[in-house]
């Protein structure tokens, strides 16, 4: 209840940063500024780095954004994950792909011609993955004889899964060359739904990593490096001789 | 204006940050172990202990345990069909080893998902007979099932008549 009144909290601030972007849009249009897009597309670093050095873990995401105006950025990201896990006595793979969709609010002010960012985002995120049980110990308050099972009984692949959950993030950009960017962004993700498996649990999504029993709340972190599209949409009132 | 909400956002981020472990309780029914209580094979109601009963899984280096006792809670090798156990009598000495070997029978096995810490666990069925001795006996003379399925250590599923 205490987390959810949080999360309010915290969208509505968001909300009203959205509401704070419009009045100066319309200022911008005052100036007689035309507005422009500009599409970025990236690679998380991290990912790649963890499938080359980790043997149970294979992972790709790619990000992209959309700026609208000064403040305001349509983003995304998608990836790809397929991991092997040992959760106490049971050993694991995880394999599915997941999207998240929303927006980031830029709260740096530039100085002309920079074009770094200091942002806060949200997203809605879900993924579709399925878990396979490589094997597990049967879970026995004494071990004089455990017992291990490697096939047959509850081994073996389950149905596929949906989970969905939102993302609240914080993160930076910065220009390091003309039209390329590296940027980390820290995530916290909040479960909306998580449906089980039969005879197993939802111990793991892509995208949301560890999920507990108890707890609904996740996190991650990534690290990009993105490159600016060289084109830019124009909307509005041409300026000549440009 | 900015600074404030970066703050706010940062803090909040620190808040829902902490995770709490998962622990599989004490309490937590795991995979039951075998209830066996020993019974006067003369007067196959009353209860009649065991004396200095040393009790080892053939395929093991180490005894189970060592007891003088009417019940026993003794743990299956659930990876089979069936447990064999060594009932070394205290008589034994180290050149000479005196055992019953009696083979537990459980054909019937399932399992269930409980929890993250839990894992899985299982629950099975007592075959008929649910005893088979192994080589020579001396003091084990037959055995009745009193719970084919064992689903929990609340009460006595084997009965042993010595």
């Amino acid at each position: 209840m205490k987390s959810k009144h949080i999360w309010l909290f915290t969208i509505s601030l968001l909300l009203s940063l959205f509401a704070f972007s419009q009045k100066q849009a319309k200022d911008s249009i005052k100036e007689k500024v035309p507005k422009t897009f500009a599409l970025r597309v990236g690679l998380d670093l991290i990912k790649p780095a963890r499938t080359q050095f980790e043997e149970d873990y294979q992972g790709l995401e790619l990000v992209g954004d959309l700026q609208l105006n000064r403040r305001v950025f349509i983003a995304a990201e998608i990836g790809s994950e397929k991991r092997t896990q040992q959760s106490e006595q049971i050993n694991f793979t995880t394999k599915g792909s997941y999207i998240k969709a929303g927006v980031d609010y830029n709260f740096f002010n530039n100085w002309k011609g920079m074009n770094n960012a200091l942002f806060v985002g949200v997203r809605l995120a879900r993924s579709l993955h399925t878990h396979t049980v490589n094997n597990y110990t049967l879970y026995a308050l004494n071990q004089y004889l455990p017992v291990t099972t490697t096939e047959g009984f509850l081994t073996g692949e389950r149905e596929q899964l949906s989970t969905g959950w939102l993302e609240f993030l914080f993160g930076i950009k910065v220009q390091l060359l003309p039209n390329f960017y590296a940027g980390i962004s820290l995530r916290t993700h909040a479960l909306l739904s998580n449906a089980q498996p039969q005879d197993f649990g939802n111990l793991y999504a892509p995208g949301f990593n560890r999920i507990t029993d108890d707890n609904k709340f996740g996190g991650s972190i990534n690290y990009t490096l993105s490159y600016s599209l060289p084109f830019r949409f124009k909307k509005g009132k041409k300026i000549k001789n440009q | 204006m900015a600074r404030v909400l970066l703050f706010i956002f940062c803090l909040s981020l620190l808040c829902i940050g902490c995770e709490k472990d998962d622990i599989c309780n004490e309490g937590t029914p795991g995979t039951p172990r075998l209830i066996v209580r020993f019974y006067d094979s003369e007067n196959p109601t009353s209860l009649k202990s065991v004396e200095n009963i040393s009790l080892q899984e053939i395929n093991q280096d180490n005894i189970y345990r060592s007891f003088s006792s009417d019940s026993i809670a003794i743990p299956m090798d659930l990876s089979k069909t069936f447990t064999r156990y060594a009932f070394i009598l205290s008589s034994s000495t180290a050149s000479v080893t005196l055992a019953d070997t009696l083979q537990f029978n459980h054909p019937y096995r399932n399992d269930r998902y409980s929890r993250r810490a839990c894992g899985f666990s299982a629950e099975y069925t007592l075959g008929q007979p649910a005893i088979t001795t192994i080589g020579s006996i001396t003091w084990y003379v037959n055995s009745s099932i009193k719970l084919d399925t064992i689903r929990n250590e609340e009460q006595a599923h084997l009965a042993i008549y010595h």
